[in-house]
C-alpha cells in the first residue's frame, strides 16, 4: 500500500487547500495530512494562522480522502516519515529534497481570504515555489 | 432512524469561510437523518438577508462543503422560501438554529414545513460568532 503524506498550513480552508489534497490523494492508497503547529506557522510566515491547529486539524479529519490527521512542526523528521511514506509532499520546502513542492492548481478567488492567506504563501514564493 | 425509509435531513446556511462551529452544525445534523442535504445559499440571498456580502463565493462555498465526509448531497438554495428548495429536494426534517425558536419567522417555517409533513428541528447554533470572528480577523465587516 502506498501511504502519502501531505504537510502544510490548511489556514482558513479552501478550494487551493482542496486541490492540493487531492493531488497527493491520486497518488496514494492512504493520505496522512500533517497540519503546521500554530508556532510553526508562525515561524514560515511571520505571524500566527487565524484559525489554531486544533480547528484546522478537526476540519481535515472530515475532508474525504484524508485518513489520518497528525501535527507537523519543525521537530517533525522528515527522514524518520520517509521510512512510512512512498509519497512525501509539502506546502514548502523546508523538507529539502526529500519532499516534493505540491502548489495548488487553483486558489480561491476571494481577494479577502488571499490577503489573509498572504504570509504563507508569500514566505513559500520567497523560497521559489510557483 | 425508525422505519425504513431513510430520513432524508436538509441544512441550510452560508457555510462562508468554513469553520468548526460549521462542522458542529452538520455533526449534530448528520447524528438526526439518514442522509444529509447541506444547502448553500447564493451570493445574492445572502446579501438581501444581511446587507453584507460572503467573503467566499457560492461555487467555492459547495466546494468545501462537498468535500466533507459528513455531507451526502449539496445544492444551491435560491430562496428564503423554504418549500421551493423542498419541491426539489424533498427532504423530511429541516433543521435550524436556535435563534429562530418561538419568533415569526421560526412559526411561519414551521408551519410552512408542516404543510408538506417536514418537521423543523432547532438546535444551537454559534456559527455566526465565529464566522463574526473570523470576518473581524480578515478585516472585513
Amino acid at each position: 500500500m502506498r501511504q502519502g503524506y501531505l504537510a502544510g498550513s490548511f489556514d482558513l480552508l479552501n478550494v487551493g487547500d482542496l486541490d492540493v489534497i487531492g493531488q497527493v490523494r491520486e497518488r496514494c492508497d492512504r493520505l496522512v495530512v500533517g497540519v503546521y503547529s500554530d508556532g510553526y506557522v508562525r515561524k514560515l510566515s511571520g505571524r500566527l494562522p487565524v484559525v489554531p491547529l486544533n480547528e484546522r486539524a478537526e476540519l481535515l479529519r472530515h475532508v474525504r480522502g484524508v485518513a489520518e490527521v497528525l501535527t507537523h512542526n519543525e521537530s517533525t523528521d522528515w527522514h524518520k516519515l520517509s521510512d512510512y511514506f512512498t509519497v512525501l509532499a509539502s506546502q514548502d520546502d523546508r523538507a529539502g529534497d526529500l519532499a516534493e513542492i505540491v502548489a495548488p492548481a487553483r486558489q480561491t478567488s476571494s481577494r479577502e481570504l488571499q490577503a489573509a492567506l498572504a504570509p504563507l504563501a508569500g514566505a513559500a514564493l520567497q523560497r521559489g515555489v510557483a | 432512524m425508525s422505519g425504513s425509509e431513510p430520513v432524508v435531513g436538509y441544512v441550510p446556511g452560508a457555510w462562508d469561510m468554513f469553520h468548526i462551529g460549521h462542522l458542529n452544525i452538520l455533526r449534530r445534523a448528520r447524528a438526526l437523518c439518514d442522509i444529509l442535504v447541506v444547502g448553500v445559499v447564493t451570493d445574492e440571498e445572502l446579501f438581501h438577508a444581511k446587507a453584507k456580502s460572503p467573503i467566499v463565493p457560492l461555487n467555492e462555498r459547495k466546494e468545501v462543503v462537498a468535500a466533507l465526509d459528513l455531507v451526502d448531497r449539496v445544492v444551491t438554495d435560491y430562496s428564503t422560501n423554504k418549500l421551493d428548495v423542498w419541491q426539489r429536494v424533498g427532504f423530511d426534517v429541516l433543521f435550524k438554529g436556535d435563534d429562530w425558536r418561538a419568533t415569526p419567522k421560526g412559526d411561519k417555517l414551521e408551519q410552512q414545513m408542516s404543510s408538506v409533513g417536514v418537521r423543523v428541528c432547532y438546535f444551537p447554533y454559534t456559527a455566526h460568532t465565529s464566522s463574526t470572528h473570523l470576518r473581524a480577523m480578515l478585516g472585513v465587516r
